[in-house]
């Protein structure tokens, strides 16, 4: 029998352990553990929950450090300008004009407290309920007439008529007892003595306009010299932490759409500091730093737009760090790395191009373009030509169709308006139908003309970042084919072409399809010997280092990254084929942004020659024979072509029979919000885990930095199968990594910033940026400016230096052939917007010559004819013209719709003569063209021709300029010979003849000067009408009176 | 061996649950088979010594003749009964503070998770998706899994073992049922949680969850490996095979029970023996499928144009 | 009218202070009883008697009274077997499965106030429990562990009946109700999963109610189903969902059916369930083992 079953008979227990047996202790034990947890649970919820509370304690001990400190330097900044004798002026005006006001103003101010208001307070009660008795009464009277009850209005009526007898208690102040005051009284009375308030609230305000104005004056000047927070300002928010509220600081913005709720100062409580706090004041905590971007701040306060919608992250967890930071593993908008913050940009400015404040994102968007990422990835808004393109063929065909139709069916109603046999009304019925339908057939007529026009405009629109390659035969040669395809970057560094993972058989494959596949391109080279020494000057000063880089005798490397190096170039092509493209690029690729510089044949040749001499001695090619072998190899013509095909070369290229490629590559529209799981790792998930790269900025990081990394340790059976994004930026041992390594890590971030900012909006509709109007054309603007590359040449924002600026012939002192040194650069456009009529620069836009086509005038320059540089023919279409005349004017504030070319008074007699004179005393000549010369001399006359002023100037911006020349334009070559002065009807402007040259006075004579100097008038106005009225007749005019 | 895999999902919220039921079962389990073996071995001593039988109280648990048979409910149940409520309260509380509930992204229709997850008490019917058809799976087998559990008391005619563990009285209940429960549930349901992976593939616990892993694996209707054509042809092979399976699988067990068990099968009405036999085909059945399909890639057995099985 | 406090005849006045043999508190102080004498008055007055209906002396009779005289406690007999308060033989499995329905029942009450059945606010009101609700994470992650805890306590209830063979006569059919109350837990679960609305319920949700397609006859991708003419907008899957796919309306209806209709289902469930023990005899045992030769068919 076994040990445990326990025998009826033996004497196992005294005790009954059922009900004997005490759970006490277990019982108390598990009260204990309950207790416990739920002391647990609150500590939970109220402190390990809530880190803030650390924050804000740390916080109050560190700012009010910083704070102190930033006391004692306003103090003494404070002390400096309190000091100074303006201030001390500044505030004894201030005062005095208070002490003049004074009297009246206390007398006012006594009248109102002592026998207005309290007047108004004594009568306010009894008039409320003598009113509110009248209104019940009123509501009663009215609603039994409504009601037809006219007992009872008689009633209401004998009702209202004895409240308005009776006489109720006033007690005025002052009085000893009250008087009985009927309700007219009452009423009368309380009006009278409310406006009578008014009156004097308004006059104590007229009185104190004065001592008003000297205020804001002080106080205005005050806050202008003060960089800092006053002493007390800084000290109220020290004494403000002493009362510092442990609590959630919550933004809750509430819209139509949505709401958001931040909760970020309750950690970063020195955020929105008024003054300005830095983590070295801060004990080094990072975390309590004021915004550093306070202009940023100022345009998107945060009380508006909150945090989360530019930095990401989850605004309303406050439980932990990486909560809040939204790091943890299911929230889709983790706060974005420091080197991507302007991806929070994207948000609401994903259609702007350019943008202050966001130089890394600008970059980026400028790389998507510049590097060709969007030939091959579909970008919403960008490279939209294209589709646009495809759009308007298709509708142009749809709209020709719909007219046969109509044309037809006219044809069939006009055949029953001819039908002898038909009935009366038949015929009228169709010969109605027949009118409507032709007008239909205008209508259509008129939409398909539209869109014809559109084509054409697209047609200019559409550009490809590479070479032609349908003239690859004519153009390149065959040796240097090879040795390019094989490694783009060891030829030239710079270049924007990606290096593709392909083997040398696959080069001359590709090689082999581009040479077989192109025409031969006529050369139209007007002469290629030419004067290398000239042509090397024509590159350097006529502005092609705008865009291009180059090595010349002088410099090293000089110019612009825009297109491409021209160094070496003779080892790529020709000087004839140099020579034709330069006469006319579009002639050769009609994808090119490269404009006409409107070059004589001799020059072109000159140019070419000096192009085609720049060689690498260096450089090792097959011999043009072996190379010409192997390009002519039509075995490889197929599967050239496939490969052409496969790695999307069309993209950028225009390639004979890939016209109609489309993308090859994934839409990045909305890339950034693309689910993590859909991004392809490939067999890298675990390693990048554990790197923490598993994310978006990771991702793109790897895949920019190596296209190829994700096809690591994979398996292909067809080489097509693996990833075929070329490098765009060097590996570490590959040609150019030395050369370029400074930059990679920068374009990097500035292209994974973009694309994290490629998301789907999160934030509600509302608060996003939709500009319209000036804003709208100023974004839209930049697409054109960026595109054609104006700034590299002008000046668009105060401020901005365009590469052409930095070029060594461009110094002050710089002495070149034929540039006039700093004069000689292409003119700022900071304001011409204000400066040209909005007609006449879309003229300009379009034929910068201002000349036909084919005349000797056509290859000068229109407005500065004096200039070195030039402004070479743009292909721009219509509407990118009128982009650009309305990104001009939206940058001065001004609209184009409005505008109406004034038309000042003319010029006659004597006031004609005094413009003339003021005009010839001006020595504006020295500078200025008067248009019509045969010849002009470079040195000096690099200023705007007169001839075009009439149409091209806006008066009010001339007057301006003609007055004061150097806040127009700084440090401008303008001289200012107009002086201030005062007149009979106010402020005018005289000749200061101080500044006129002797030789320029004996121009004007004596006599003349004498009748300027009695003019009453505004000689500035004078010079204006002269200027609108400018014929090719005053041009002869003041060259006579040059010639004197 | 990839611990961070095993972390991730042991420490998935929503899998620690399961991680607790994984201990709590073999725990009642051994509890449970620990009474009973103690009061097997009382009956065995009871059955050897007629005398016993006549004077002990028949349950092993210490008894002495002047105890009560009965003790009052106030206090000696509620007493036990207040300190499992705080206890199960306690636990409750610390748990909830330790280990937040989940929360995903927000519900995303065009992006489906991978693996897509039924709750993990579903997860056995889930993995029986792979070797069922969606209406046998997902409707059938739940439905009879209810109706057989229902039909127990009412097919289980051993007027033993009523009100006490026991083993040796209750051989062919208690290992059908906790074949059932144990094997066919509880192990499906941990399979589904954390052996199962992206694309509902086999991970071996340890192995990391890739979302590119392909595995090959190409299943084959029975009909195909006796190179059987024609839809009716292959739709009476299918019927033959189930209804041969079926018949032979219930004639052993029948053998089996008028061999081994002839007082059972006498007790039972044929009401009660024809479903208990059903449903115990039944079981077999699954299992049959799911062997077959592992271990000889066997995709159905009967296949007909309108169903699988 | 005059009021009768006029007429009303001063007050006695009654000098305050220690010493004074007739104070008002020296009086008060003889006339006052001891807390014993208070608390046999207490138990004599009708409010007492009301609310308690027999004595606290710990006697046998008033043991039983206990249990028989409470609404909640009368579930249970006055006297049970011997043997089964012990832990080893009912695991206390049943109890803690209806200890854990009730702590559903409280928290998910709370959790009610702060949650609007609809697409994007329910999301958000998670948000707001994790993030605002005093207590809410507390909450929210009381109420789903639960809920899992109840699954498992339910599964190894019904273990613990099997084993001990507790489903036979005279318990055949509260057995039934327990495997109905087994499948509505699971349910309860399930319907409260997809209320979050976030990919985790979502998928699992439309995971688990894909299976109803595969209906026989009523889905329709079950056999015979497409041939009955049901498809995805008129069969069960559709009635379950209020729509063809998770969307507003599965939601709402998740939510009904979780918060409303199936707790009251298992709770009338759990009423008979109840009911059933006290007139089955109690709980079934350890009950004394018998022998099979005892058996006498």
């Amino acid at each position: 029998m076994a040990d445990n079953i326990p025998a009826a008979s033996s004497e196992v227990e005294e005790q009954d352990p059922v009900v004997t047996k005490s759970i006490l202790w277990p019982v108390f034990l598990a009260m204990i553990a309950l207790s416990a947890s739920a002391v647990w649970s609150v500590w939970d919820e109220f402190y390990t929950r809530r880190p803030y509370k650390d924050y804000q304690n740390e916080w109050v001990e560190s700012a009010k450090k910083a704070y102190a400190g930033k006391r004692d330097a306003s103090a003494a900044e404070w002390a400096r300008v309190t000091a100074s004798d303006e201030y001390k002026t500044l505030e004894a005006a201030m005062r005095e004009a208070d002490a003049k006001a004074a009297p009246e103003v206390g007398r006012l101010t006594t009248q109102l407290n002592s026998e207005v208001l309290p007047r108004i307070a004594a009568l306010s009660l009894p008039v409320k309920v003598a009113r509110s008795e009248a209104a019940a009464i009123t509501y009663r009277l009215e609603h039994a007439r409504a009601h037809g009850h006219a007992d009872e209005a008689r009633h209401y009526t004998a009702e209202l008529a004895a409240l308005k007898a009776r006489k109720s208690d006033v007690l005025l102040p002052g009085a000893s007892a009250p008087e009985a005051w009927g309700f007219e009284q009452m009423v009368s009375e309380f009006n009278r003595l409310k406006s009578l308030q008014g009156d004097i609230q308004s006059q104590t305000a007229r009185v104190r306009r004065e001592a008003d104005g000297a205020r804001a004056t002080f106080m205005g000047w005050r806050d202008a010299h003060l960089r800092t927070a006053s002493p007390a300002a800084v000290q109220a928010l020290l004494d403000g932490l002493d009362s510092f509220e442990h609590d959630i600081k919550q933004i809750h913005i509430k819209v139509d759409d949505g709401e958001l709720i931040e909760r970020c100062e309750s950690c970063h409580v020195g955020i929105l500091s008024p003054v300005p706090l830095e983590a070295s004041e801060l004990g080094g905590r990072k975390v309590f730093t004021s915004h550093p971007a306070k202009e940023l701040l100022a345009l998107h306060p945060p009380e508006q737009f909150g945090c989360s919608p530019c930095h990401g992250g989850n605004g309303i967890a406050t439980e932990s760090v990486s909560m809040a930071h939204g790091k943890n593993k299911h929230w889709l908008w983790p706060m974005l790395a420091s080197e991507n913050t302007e991806a929070g940009c994207m948000q609401c400015h994903k259609n702007d191009l350019w943008m202050e404040h966001a130089s890394t994102l600008n970059e980026g968007k400028r790389l998507f373009q510049w590097r060709g990422c969007v030939g091959c990835h579909r970008y919403e808004g960008i490279g939209r030509e294209v589709e646009e393109l495809k759009l308007a063929e298709k509708a142009v065909v749809t709209a020709r169709k719909d007219q046969a139709a109509v044309e037809i069916a006219i044809a069939r109603e006009v055949e029953i308006t001819e039908d002898s046999a038909a009935s009366a009304e038949a015929v009228d019925a169709a010969y109605r139908a027949a009118t409507r339908l032709r007008q239909d057939l205008h209508l259509t007529r008129t939409r398909e003309q539209q869109l014809v026009q559109d084509l054409a405009s697209l047609d200019l629109e559409v550009k490809k970042i590479g070479p032609n390659l349908k003239e690859a035969s004519s153009k390149l040669k065959p040796e240097w084919l090879l040795a390019w395809l094989k490694d783009p970057r060891a030829f030239r560094p710079t270049t924007k072409m990606p290096r593709f993972r392909i083997d040398d058989e696959q080069v001359r494959d590709i090689a082999a399809f581009l040479w077989q596949s192109s025409t031969p391109k006529a050369i139209q080279a007007p002469s290629v010997e030419g004067d290398a020494e000239r042509g090397q000057e024509l590159v350097i000063s006529r502005g092609c280092l705008a865009c291009h880089k180059v090595t010349t005798d002088e410099f090293d490397a000089i110019g612009n990254e825009f297109s491409a190096e021209l160094s070496r170039m003779g080892e790529k092509t020709s000087a004839a084929y140099i020579a034709s493209w330069v006469k006319n690029p579009r002639y050769h690729n009609r994808y090119t942004v490269m404009p006409s510089l409107r070059l004589s044949d001799e020059d072109c040749g000159n140019i070419a020659t000096w192009l085609a001499s720049l060689k690498s001695d260096k450089a090792v090619y097959l011999s043009t024979a072996d190379a010409l072998a192997l390009l002519t190899d039509k075995s490889r013509l197929e599967r050239g072509k496939k490969l052409v095909e496969h790695l999307g070369c069309a993209a950028c290229h225009e390639i004979q029979g890939l016209e109609n490629e489309g993308r090859i590559g994934t839409e990045l529209s909305e890339e950034g919000s693309k689910p993590i799981e859909r991004l392809d790792f490939g067999t890298r998930t675990k390693e990048y885990k554990a790197e923490h790269t598993y994310n978006h900025k990771g991702f793109f990081e790897h895949k920019l930095e190596s296209p190829s990394t994700y096809d690591k340790d994979k398996e292909f059976s067809r080489w097509v199968d693996r990833l075929r994004m070329p490098e765009f930026f060097p590996l570490p041992g590959q040609s150019g990594y030395e050369e370029l390594k400074g930059e990679i890590k920068g374009d990097i971030d500035a292209l994974t910033t973009f694309l994290l900012g490629s998301t789907e909006a999160h934030i509600p509709a509302s608060l996003q940026y939709m500009p319209e109007g000036a804003k709208q054309d100023i974004q839209q603007g930049w697409w054109v400016i960026k595109k054609y590359n104006c700034d590299g040449c002008h000046q668009v924002l105060p401020g901005a230096t365009p590469v052409l600026w930095t070029l060594p012939i461009y110094e002050e002192t710089a002495s070149f052939t034929g540039v006039p040194g700093k004069n000689g650069r292409p003119p700022t456009l900071v304001g011409e917007g204000s400066r040209v009529d909005p007609v006449w620069l879309s003229r300009f836009l379009a034929n910068p010559a201002l000349a036909a086509e084919g005349t000797a005038a056509h290859e000068r320059n229109g407005v500065r004819q004096g200039m070195t540089v030039r402004m070479p023919t743009f292909f721009l279409s219509e509407r990118e013209r009128g982009t650009l005349v309305r990104f001009f004017q939206a940058l001065s504030d001004l609209s184009t719709t409005d505008y109406v070319r004034p038309d000042p008074a003319p010029l006659e007699g004597a006031e004609l003569d005094l413009a003339r004179a003021a005009f010839t005393a001006g020595d504006c000549a020295n500078c200025h063209l008067l248009g019509g010369e045969a010849s002009v001399n470079p040195d000096t006359t690099y200023a705007p021709s007169f001839e075009v002023v009439r149409e091209r100037i806006r008066p009010g911006w001339t007057h301006r300029w003609v007055t004061e020349p150097n806040t127009v334009i700084p440090g401008t070559a303008m001289p200012a010979i107009l002086q201030h002065a005062d007149g009979a009807n106010g402020v005018r402007w005289i000749v200061n003849t101080a500044k006129i040259s002797a030789t320029a006075k004996r121009r004007v004579g004596d006599a003349r000067l004498k009748q300027l100097a009695d003019y009453t008038g505004d000689h500035a106005e004078l010079l204006l009408r002269y200027f609108a009225q400018w014929t090719a007749a005053e041009s002869a005019f003041q060259q006579d009176a040059r010639n004197k | 061996m990839d611990w961070h895999q095993v972390w991730e999902l042991v420490s998935l919220p929503d899998n620690v649950p399961i991680v607790l039921l994984l201990l709590m079962v073999p725990f009642y389990t051994w509890l449970a088979f620990r009474e009973a073996g103690r009061n097997d071995r009382l009956i065995a001593a009871l059955e050897l010594d007629p005398d016993m039988r006549k004077t002990h109280h028949r349950v092993p648990y210490p008894w002495k003749p002047g105890w009560p048979k009965t003790v009052h409910v106030w206090p000696h149940l509620l007493k036990r009964e207040f300190l499992a409520a705080i206890i199960v309260t306690t636990v409750m509380i610390v748990w909830s503070i330790v280990l937040d509930a989940p929360l995903e992204e927000p519900a995303n229709p065009s992006l489906t998770m991978n693996p897509s997850k039924a709750p993990w008490y579903f997860l056995g019917l889930q993995e029986l998706l792979v070797y069922f058809d969606p209406w046998i799976a997902g409707v059938v087998l739940p439905s009879i899994i209810l109706m057989g559990l229902m039909a127990i008391p009412y097919i289980d005619v051993n007027p033993l073992g009523n009100g006490y563990y026991t083993w040796k009285q209750r051989k062919f209940a208690i290992a059908t049922f906790l074949f059932g429960f144990l094997v066919l549930w509880v192990l499906l349901v941990i399979i589904g949680t954390f052996i199962r992976g992206p694309g509902w593939l086999w991970f071996n616990l340890g192995d990391t969850w890739d979302h590119h892993r392909v595995d090959h694996q190409v299943n084959y209707d029975l009909h195909d490996f006796f190179g059987v054509t024609g839809v009716w042809q292959v739709f009476f092979f299918g019927l033959a095979f189930v209804g041969g399976f079926c018949a032979i699988v219930g004639g052993i067990t029948h053998l089996w029970v008028v061999k081994c068990m002839p007082l059972m099968r006498k007790r039972m009405s044929l009401v009660q023996y024809a479903t208990m036999l059903q449903l115990w085909v039944l079981m077999i059945f699954v299992v049959a499928k799911i062997i077959a399909r592992l271990a000889f890639t066997v995709k159905n057995f009967w296949v007909t144009p309108w169903f699988n099985v | 009218m005059s009021h009768g406090h006029d007429e009303a005849p001063p007050e006695p006045e009654i000098p305050a202070g220690e010493g004074n043999p007739g104070g008002l508190l020296t009086k008060l102080r003889a006339k006052a009883k001891s807390p014993a004498q208070l608390q046999a008055e207490l138990k004599k007055t009708q409010v007492w008697k009301s609310i308690f209906r027999h004595k606290l002396d710990d006697s046998p009779r008033n043991r039983s009274l206990a249990v028989l005289s409470s609404v909640f406690l009368h579930l249970h007999p006055a006297r049970i077997n011997r043997d089964a308060v012990r832990y080893s033989f009912t695991w206390g499995m049943g109890g803690i499965t209806f200890y854990l329905f009730v702590l559903l029942t409280l928290t998910g009450t709370l959790l009610m106030f702060y949650f609007h059945p609809s697409k994007g606010e329910a999301y958000r009101d998670i948000m707001f429990l994790q993030h605002d609700v005093p207590f809410g994470n507390l909450l929210r992650n009381m109420h789903r562990w639960c809920a899992h805890a109840m699954v498992i306590t339910t599964w190894l209830h019904m273990m613990r009946v099997f084993m001990s063979g507790s489903y036979k006569p005279p318990r055949e059919f509260n057995w039934n109700i327990g495997v109905m109350l087994l499948l509505f837990t699971m349910l309860l679960s399930f319907t409260g999963y997809l209320l979050p609305d976030d990919q985790l319920g979502f998928w699992a949700v439309t995971v688990g109610t894909n299976m109803a397609r595969a209906t026989p006859v009523m889905g329709h991708e079950g056999p015979f189903g497409p041939e009955l003419g049901f498809t995805a907008f008129n069969d069960v899957r559709f009635a379950l969902l209020g729509g063809s796919v998770v969307d507003a309306n599965a939601l709402l209806r998740a939510y009904i059916w979780h918060c409303i209709a199936i707790p009251i289902i298992a709770a009338v469930l759990l009423i008979v369930h109840f009911w059933r023990i006290r007139k089955d005899g109690a709980i079934s045992g350890p009950a004394p083992v018998m022998l099979a030769s005892e058996i006498t068919d």
